[in-house]
């Protein structure tokens, strides 16, 4: 029943199909009636005459003012007529007016341009237009679709083809620091909205002929560019394959974020723990595809996808591998122990408090006993409340403005800290248990890892409260079950601890310097395990080394 | 349906028998410390000390650095609170207590078990049952025999530890700097009386005068009752039992004695004459010792060889030794040796001719070393364990001499 009611709820909804009209543009009478699919638009061919391009491109896009249609004449002797459309603020105006219209208008005037034949297009194509990007066009919708990108159509009398031309440029934000990723050591740049950039910032780090950017488009109305990055020769096909495939499953009328693709390509819906690594530093992107990745960017969002990720991969933050291998290991180690400090410190603080005081020592049994002395709540109840209102805290800091969000700090330090403890609200030791809790649930350098942390830290707090250290086991025992069951992309969730990589274990326990790791994790780069040739570990007496890798 | 039946059967499962055995720690009474006496009537009394947490830890703001008011205050809300019942079995007296405390009793943190001298001698047998079966109480809990009345030894006011059973507590645990009293734990002691060849022993808490008290009292009265107490807890030689009564005491030099023969001297200081003979004395701090015993068996009688190893820093010196001189250190060294010897033969005279009570578990190695033997000789042991020859061999070592290399000399 439960499920029944699940798929009523997030299941396919009844698919309306409304009878769009099936003729053609030119003898529809009210164009802001018709509705535009893109199956329609596919089999619309441009006319050989303007006039009916024109009347055809007008009832599509014609009701938007801020679509320019531009009029002119080419050639000295047969005036010929043209038109330029585009999307206003999506060209880059100066490209527009040197590139295309200014060379169209005056360059088509001289000697030889006598453009009344079939090579007209030609013409334009090789003399006047002087933006490299350019191409044919014969059908409306990729006409549509790239005015709507913003590229300029150019359509001429006379030709059933038009041309498309990649002037795109519009207001953007600029490259800045990625902020829910900083590092004190490595590169400051991040993505942006912008898918162009986004894959420039991937390229520019990365330049080999190997990687390849592969472009779709989904979102029925939206339309929204989605780039799969990876590189061949190191990805296996078959991972490569599996994203395309879960990708074009996708039928959705828009995406606007990276997280929207997220839930239709994981692989177990219904788990706390993120199956897809998500990250705005272009530095971990290729990091990930150096490691046979594939990453999955989105136009209109920052955050990228990184697939498979497997969970001791999430635990790790790219200054790992900047900072020196000892560091790296030190903060690793620190951050497995918040992470589990996190998961159970609470359960364990109300488990040991409320069950099993034999096991505190006396003098410490004796100070909790005292802080709690004149406490009306039980342990549990106690702590629920604590993590509610600083969870309840944590999301006012992070939604309000700075100015607000400040205020919000100062309120929970003094409601929290203070005045509950004074008041006899709550015991002085639960507030340094949650406080503890909080800071190493934000260890973490993954932030979804740490909420689901957190979100899992209730269950296991009921758990404590009811059966005690027993319970918390089981709670712990069903988490690890589940963790061992799950699987991103076909790898195992636990892969390098279980199944168990021995050989991988120097990038998950401790950072080895870089000399050690000379191969690439078993599961994710099964075809190219080589990354750096042997025997590079510095010394005096062995200069160079083995030559391999790629 | 049925995909939701399990989960709910789950939850209810989890959640109806739950809590039944939750107990908040604020609702808990802590005892830190029993002590047990005998009452008229062939009863048994219990007495017990609850610690009071908010006035320990001295109730957040209040008993700061500042001495004055605070610590008075402290004072008069003593931290503990003293119990006691009467019943024909420990366990009784100890349910009867619980009409009358509100606190569900609770004993995991329970330091100190104390024995009154009157009801060791009378036996240990029937009332050490529920401190073994009981899995409240821990093994490592403390045994002790207590001279004097429960009432009065649970509650000598201190100021440092303000609880009896935690300052008990605390002086055991720098036993080492003494080595005067053999203590036990209650595990030990249980297993001792019921190894064969061996028999329990451990160490002795009474209530002594406070002799820092001053005779004229300077201060004003409030002040004066944050003074010093009248009494101090001391720990004070060794009980050794008899099977499960008390047979005697040793005092702190026999004690001493008692565990060099153990190997449990882990510190304390050893005092041996100045190597000129000048009367003066040369105080040598013990840093360990290792001990080992060989019994032999020899024409039917048994001798047993007790192998003491001891190295010791010299700590203190009254008169003159000139320590730059190998011979003197090897003197002194000789004279530690000495000194260790009498120690031990003193226990062993008291132990061997007045108690007949073999402390030291000689029947123990013995029963190790001749199993078969064993079987004859475990009968008449106690009078076999007086006729036990003793040979020992002491070597002492002195590591180092302090600052200085030759004592103060005014000239």
């Amino acid at each position: 029943m439960a499920s029944r009611l699940i798929k009523k709820i997030f299941g396919k909804a009844p698919q309306k199909k409304p009878a769009g009209p099936k003729k053609n543009t030119a003898q529809q009478p009210e164009p802001d009636r018709r509705i535009y699919r893109s199956e329609e638009l596919k089999q619309m061919a441009l006319y050989p005459g303007l006039q009916d391009n024109l009347e055809l491109f007008k009832s599509v896009l014609g009701l938007n003012n801020d679509v320019i249609f531009r009029k002119f004449r080419l050639g000295v002797a047969e005036r010929v007529e043209a038109v330029v459309v585009y999307v206003e603020g999506m060209v880059d105006k100066n490209l527009l007016n040197n590139g295309i219209t200014r060379p169209l208008m005056l360059e088509s005037r001289r000697e030889g341009f006598h453009g009344a034949g079939q090579n007209l297009l030609e013409l334009v194509k090789d003399f006047a237009v002087t933006v490299a990007d350019i191409h044919d066009v014969v059908t409306m919708e990729d006409l549509v679709n790239g005015v709507l990108y913003g590229d300029v159509a150019l359509l001429i009398d006379g030709h059933d083809t038009a041309l498309l031309i990649g002037v795109r440029g519009w207001e953007a934000r600029q490259i800045s620091e990625p902020s829910s990723e900083v590092v004190v050591r490595g590169p400051r740049e991040g993505f942006t909205e912008t898918l162009r950039t986004n894959t420039t910032l991937i390229r520019r780090r990365l330049r080999s002929p190997n990687l390849i950017f592969e472009d779709y488009n989904i979102g029925r109305v939206t339309n929204t560019g989605v780039t799969v990055a990876y590189i061949r020769g190191i990805v296996s096909p078959d991972m490569v394959a599996e994203v395309k495939r879960r990708l074009k499953r996708i039928k959705i009328d828009g995406i606007l974020e990276s997280g929207y693709l997220e839930e239709f390509i994981e692989d177990q819906t219904y788990s706390p723990f993120p199956q897809v690594m998500r990250t705005e530093r272009p530095d971990r992107v290729v990091a990930a595809l150096l490691e046979g990745r594939v990453a999955i960017l989105t136009d209109g969002t920052p955050f990228v996808l990184i697939v498979p990720a497997e969970f001791v991969s999430l635990m790790q933050s790219p200054e790992d591998y900047y900072e020196r291998y000892v560091l790296g290991t030190a903060i690793r180690w620190l951050r497995y122990s918040a992470l589990f400090m996190s998961l159970l410190l609470p359960a364990l603080y109300i488990a040991i408090t409320t069950y099993h005081q034999e096991m505190i020592p006396t003098r410490l049994l004796i100070s909790i006993a005292a802080a709690r002395e004149g406490v009306p709540f039980p342990a549990l109840v106690e702590a629920v409340v604590m993590v509610f209102t600083f969870e309840a805290l944590r999301e006012a800091g992070v939604r309000l403005p700075r100015a607000v969000g400040q205020a919000v700090s100062i309120v929970g330090a003094l409601v929290i800290g203070q005045a509950a403890v004074q008041a006899g609200m709550v015991s002085p030791l639960m507030v340094i248990v949650v406080a503890v809790t909080g800071i190493a649930s934000f260890v973490n350098p993954a932030f979804n890892v740490g909420i689901s942390m957190r979100l899992l830290s209730f269950p296991l707090m009921m758990l404590a409260g009811v059966l005690g250290l027993f319970g918390v086991m089981v709670g712990v025992l069903a988490i690890l079950i589940h963790l061992a069951g799950l699987r991103s992309f076909g790898v195992p969730y636990l892969a390098t601890l279980a199944p168990l990589h021995t050989g991988d274990l120097k990038d998950v326990l401790v950072r080895a310097p870089w000399w050690a790791m000379a191969r690439r994790p078993d599961e994710t780069a099964k075809l190219n395990r080589r990354r750096q040739a042997r025997g590079l570990k510095p010394s005096t007496s062995k200069p160079g080394g083995r030559q391999g890798g790629e | 349906m049925n995909r939701l039946i399990i989960p709910v059967l789950l939850l209810v499962l989890i959640f109806t028998p739950a809590c039944w055995d939750l107990r908040e720690v604020e609702r808990l009474g802590i005892i830190m410390a029993i002590g047990l006496e005998p009452a008229p009537q062939n009863k048994i009394r219990v007495t017990l000390q609850n610690v009071i947490p908010s006035a320990m830890t001295g109730g957040g703001s209040g008993g700061g650095g500042g001495g004055g008011g605070g610590g008075t205050a402290g004072i008069a809300a003593k931290p503990y609170r003293n119990l006691s019942a009467e019943g024909d079995t420990v366990f009784e007296a100890l349910r009867k207590l619980s009409r009358e405390s509100p606190r569900q009793l609770f004993f995991a943190h329970n330091q100190v078990i104390i024995l009154s001298e009157e009801l060791a001698r009378e036996g240990l047998e029937e009332i050490i049952d529920i401190f073994e079966r009981n899995p409240q109480i821990r093994r490592t809990t403390w045994m002790l025999v207590g001279r004097g009345e429960m009432a009065h030894l649970l509650d000598v006011p201190g100021r440092i530890e303000s609880s009896p059973s935690q300052r008990i507590f605390g002086i055991i645990n720098e036993r080492d700097l003494t080595s005067q009293y053999a203590v036990q734990s209650l595990g030990d002691f249980i297993e001792q009386m019921e190894i064969e060849g061996t028999q329990p022993y451990t160490a002795v808490v009474e209530a002594v005068p406070n002799q820092a008290v001053p005779t004229e009292t300077q201060h004003s009265t409030a002040e004066g009752q944050a003074m010093e107490p009248r009494h101090n807890l001391e720990l004070n030689g060794t009980a050794v039992f008899r099977l499960d009564k008390l047979a005697g005491f040793l005092n702190l030099k026999e004690s001493r004695g008692l565990l060099w023969v153990r190997g449990k001297v882990n510190g304390g200081v050893i005092e041996v004459p100045t190597p000129d003979e000048s009367g003066k004395l040369v105080s040598l701090e013990i840093l360990r010792s290792k001990t080992k015993l060989q019994p032999e068996i020899r024409d039917g009688r048994i001798l047993m060889t007790v192998d003491v190893e001891v190295e010791s820093n010299l700590g203190e010196t009254t008169g003159p030794v000139d320590l730059t001189k190998p011979e003197v250190i090897n003197k002194l060294e000789a004279l530690q040796a000495d000194a260790v010897r009498d120690e031990i033969e003193s226990a062993l005279a008291k132990a061997q001719q007045e108690y007949g009570v073999d402390v030291f578990g000689f029947g123990e190695t013995v029963h190790r070393k001749y199993p078969r033997e064993w079987k004859e000789m475990k009968k008449k042991w106690p009078e076999l364990f007086s006729g036990v020859q003793v040979e020992m061999m002491v070597d002492t070592k002195i590591r180092r001499t302090g600052l200085v290399s030759n004592p103060v000399e005014s000239k």
